[in-house]
């Protein structure tokens, strides 16, 4: 018995530091650090949505397509330590952002509002985000940023 | 609730313990999905995320999920191991053990994250992965010990059982069948229990975080400490019994000697 109970801590020990190395080489929150441009913000779930085509509701306005949203910002920085800096033509916020879950959300706070995003896709040059509107609908607005020059 | 094994558990048992232990992964589900953006006992989604993380080839996702699957995984083991191992010798201990582990690991996440917790990816993750091994073991043991009659984070298995003796209940000849009644109860209980525990949690995490985990800890108390008072209580009253046997015995002697004495006087 105690030779299994042996075999068996082993397997899972070497289990555990496998899959700890691939963790830890993979990290996404690596991936994050870094400068970013916005270049898109694309809201999908309204304008899908039927009662915007049967032409009940109108289609919200550029400007309201952002009121949606808390933070907002022409140039994303993110910094080791969770630090998120948003910088925008003529002000500049520092935020908190943290990765959730497996490394799939990403939360960013500036103590009061809190927003997730789902990452749809995570590339050295090019970050796709699904904004997660209250109800947890993910589909509903996406945020494309790309790495600065 | 934990002393008895098997077939030789009753209805009331079963339900004791669902109760319980319904409310516990309830209360930690939903406290984990609200912290971290991820359920405790979610294996069967898990593994439909590892698929679609593999066709991503997401390796740190893939890597991530695998561990939590490994983790619930090793809770079950660990969990029948020691019910298997140590029946014999204490059937109490044997069964309370599991949840002391499982109380342990809970009580864990809950100090590191009001003291220690700084929100990055590998406490999560880590976290995650500890609250999955105390559902693996609570799971283990409960399924173990009921004959898995108890399934307090498997819903899936609930709902498709509870639809099956509901589907029963259509047909004459199982409407007053004790068996199947009786199964009802311990699922209905299982569900509203598992509910309650989202809920308390629900409505108590933005004014707690972390320390709903220690409500966690109070309830798994409560579970262990239950049958160890009618242990106690038993063992006290058996004492007592014995002492007064003893006394009786002794007085009785003592009458039959005073008679022979008696006897052999006169």
């Amino acid at each position: 018995m105690k030779i299994r109970i042996a075999l068996i801590l082993l397997f899972t020990s070497i289990s555990v530091i496998v899959l700890a190395f691939i963790g830890n080489k993979y990290n996404p929150e690596n991936e994050f650090v870094g400068s970013w441009d916005e270049i898109d913000w694309n809201i999908k779930g309204a304008e899908k949505s039927v009662v915007t085509n049967l032409g009940l509701v109108q289609p919200p306005s550029e400007e309201d397509r952002d009121s949606i949203r808390f933070h907002t910002a022409k140039s994303w920085k993110f910094r080791p330590g969770g630090v998120l800096i948003l910088q925008d033509k003529h002000e500049e916020k520092e935020l908190e952002w943290r990765l959730k879950g497996r490394g799939h959300i990403l939360e960013i706070t500036d103590g009061v509002v809190t927003e997730y995003y789902d990452i749809n896709l995570l590339s050295d040059e090019k970050i796709e985000l699904n904004y997660i509107a209250p109800s947890f609908v993910k589909d509903y607005a996406r945020l494309v940023i790309r790495r600065s020059s | 609730m934990l002393r008895k094994y098997s077939n030789t558990r009753s209805l009331g048992d079963n339900i004791k313990l669902g109760i319980l232990t319904a409310i516990v992964a309830g209360m930690v589900n939903v406290a984990s999905f609200m912290l971290f953006y991820s359920f405790s006992s979610n294996v069967t989604g898990y593994f439909a995320i590892l698929a679609s993380e593999v066709s991503q080839n997401n390796y740190y996702q893939i890597a991530i999920v695998l561990l939590w699957i490994m983790s619930f995984f090793l809770g079950s083991f660990i969990s029948n191991f020691i019910v298997i191992h140590f029946n014999r010798r204490n059937t109490y201990l044997a069964h309370a053990m599991p949840i002391m582990l499982e109380l342990l690991c809970i009580l864990g996440v809950a100090i590191y994250g009001t003291s220690f917790y700084n929100g990055t990816l590998f406490e999560t993750e880590l976290l995650l992965m500890i609250l999955l091994l105390s559902m693996g073991l609570q799971n283990g043991l409960t399924a173990s010990i009921s004959n898995f009659a108890v399934k307090t984070t498997h819903l899936t298995g609930a709902t498709t059982d509870l639809a099956i003796v509901f589907s029963m209940f259509t047909h004459k000849k199982y409407r007053n069948n004790k068996d199947i009644k009786d199964k009802a109860k311990l699922l209905i209980s299982i569900f509203s229990s598992y509910l309650l525990g989202a809920f308390i949690a629900a409505f108590l995490y933005q004014s707690l975080k972390f320390n709903v985990f220690f409500i966690v800890v109070a309830f798994l108390t409560v579970v262990i400490f239950y049958d160890l008072s009618k242990i106690y209580k038993f063992n006290r009253s058996l004492k007592v019994y014995k002492l007064k046997k003893q006394e009786t015995e002794q007085q009785n002697a003592d009458n039959v000697q005073s008679n022979s004495k008696q006897v052999a006087i006169s």
